[in-house]
């Protein structure tokens, strides 16, 4: 998986559109140490801030969000059009 | 949830005045070429020809006709606004008896929808469903001993139908004993091919589920009933209106789609034997398999009707309009999926709205996971490898929730 966007080392900053949240619980599904459902089973956290390492699962949840309200960004090394669109392939 | 029935209605289909010609379609997915074998893929073309034709002889919200969305992005588009594509009145089933209590939250707009489905939300969340695997997995083990030993089975009259009424029963609180009557009631509602075999269904579920009701408002149990018959809103409790839109909507969407998309991926696994033996080697497999499965084999088609006169992509419509939205065609839209009639399970790609998406999202989504996912666990590992027998052949329909009528499946290994 190509996350030359990110610097080793730097952290990583996952925004939410959590008001768009329809409890799909995909994210948690496939990434649940980086994404947590609240007890209705919608996203609990609007953003969510963690170490790089976890990359490969903070983009597979942000991939498996149908409602595509998932973005990342990264503190060094940022490159939007890479990161920003929820749509990564 | 049943909410178009692809029947033709042959006349007195009125095509509105604003709607261009070269948009009209009497499509039928039954005649599409190849949909006899693979319903799916045959009807795969309409996501390749306009983004929107207007299907007359589709039923929408019980009357034929509507604005048919074929591309996923556009679907999710029309689900995520509800301010422009409303829910109100979007089965038709309580008109059907000439009354006017709407199913709750499926028929709701709004700050209304949002009460409700603040609800009935934890009700339905993946932990509180995890909680029910263990009574879910019983039911599907004792389905599944009951026709081991034969050799052979119909899958959707010995599995595909009775394991989602199980579970709802189950849920509900209501006797097992029910099974064969809601079977029939169910079968009544969503295939029957006459109003008044529909009606009388739906008048059948209404007077029990009413009775069952009042029973528990005299004698209140751990179950979905006594929860919603307790529960308030803003402060007051729900009226029985409510608590019946409530479980209405519980029964006619949990039972038909399961037995449809279970009917579905098992004709999978019997036509392709080396998806079949890998996920007998690779049990922990099945969970992405599912999610790919549920994404080429969605059954459900819904709607909505616009409540404003609009331009949509390219299209003029008109404050009362009905949009038509078949999950069963975006599944195989090709700007979304490489390759989309390919069943792989190791697709990228998985992300899917088969259980709808915005604020409407299908609130048993989490609970169909978990049913299918069981019942693929329970049959690898207690049936010899299955197909389809020699000579026969399943029998796949369209009309309204897409299904098999039949799935014949032997094991001649056993």
């Amino acid at each position: 998986m190509a996350l030359s966007f990110l610097e080793a080392g730097s952290t990583m900053r996952i925004r939410v559109k959590k008001e768009k949240c329809a409890g799909h619980g995909r994210c948690a599904a496939v990434a649940p140490n980086v994404y947590v459902l609240d007890d209705d089973g919608y996203i609990a956290n609007e953003a969510i801030l963690v170490a790089d390492y976890l990359a490969t699962d903070v983009l597979r949840g942000l991939r498996a969000c149908p409602e595509r309200i998932i973005s990342v960004e990264a503190d060094a090394g940022f490159r939007p059009d890479a990161a920003s669109q929820g749509d990564l392939k | 949830v049943k909410t178009m029935s692809g029947e033709p209605s042959g006349d007195g289909v009125r095509i509105p005045g604003h709607v261009p010609p070269h948009l009209v379609r009497t499509w039928d997915y039954e005649a599409a070429a190849g949909a006899e074998r693979d319903i799916h893929a045959a009807n795969a073309v309409l996501a390749q020809g306009p983004e929107i034709i207007y299907s007359a002889i589709t039923i929408a919200a019980t009357e034929p006709g509507g604005w048919l969305v074929t591309r996923n992005r556009l679907v999710r588009e029309v689900l995520q606004d509800p301010e422009t594509f409303s829910s109100l009145h979007l089965t038709g089933w309580s008109k059907l008896l000439g009354e006017s209590w709407q199913l709750i939250p499926l028929e709701v707009d709004g700050e209304d929808h949002r009460l409700y489905r603040t609800l009935m939300n934890p009700l339905f969340s993946p932990k509180r469903m995890a909680g029910l695997e263990a009574g879910m997995r019983q039911s599907a083990v004792e389905l599944i001993e009951g026709c081991l030993a034969n050799g052979e089975c119909d899958f959707e009259t010995e599995f595909g139908h009775p394991f989602p009424v199980y579970v709802f029963l189950r849920l509900m609180g209501l006797p097992l004993g029910m099974m064969r009557l809601f079977l029939e009631w169910e079968h009544g509602l969503l295939h029957g091919k006459v109003k008044e075999k529909r009606a009388a269904a739906a008048q059948a579920i209404k007077d029990y589920l009413l009775e069952a009701i009042a029973e528990r408002r005299k004698d209140p149990k751990d179950d979905l009933i006594s929860f919603a018959i307790t529960s308030q809103v803003e402060g007051r409790p729900l009226t029985d209106a409510e608590t019946l839109g409530i479980c209405f909507v519980l029964f006619a969407a949990g039972l038909d789609t399961v037995a449809s998309a279970l009917g579905f991926i098992f004709k999978h696994l019997a036509e392709h034997p080396e998806d079949q033996r890998r996920l007998r080697r690779e049990p922990a497999a099945i969970p992405a398999a599912v999610e790919e499965m549920l994404r080429a084999y969605a059954v459900v088609t819904t709607t909505r009707r616009v409540t404003r006169d609009i331009e949509f992509h390219g299209v003029t419509m008109r404050e009362g309009d009905r949009i038509i939205l078949p999950m069963t065609i975006t599944a195989r839209d090709g700007e979304e999926y490489d390759n989309p009639n390919k069943v792989d399970f190791d697709r990228e790609n998985v992300r899917h709205i088969t259980f709808g998406a915005g604020p409407h999202r299908c609130i048993g989504s989490h609970l169909a996971r978990i049913e299918i996912r069981i019942a693929l666990e329970e049959w690898l590992s207690r049936v010899p490898e299955f197909r389809i027998p020699e000579g026969k052949r399943a029998i796949v329909q369209a009309n309204g929730v897409w299904g098999l009528t039949s799935l014949p499946l032997d094991w001649p290994g056993a």
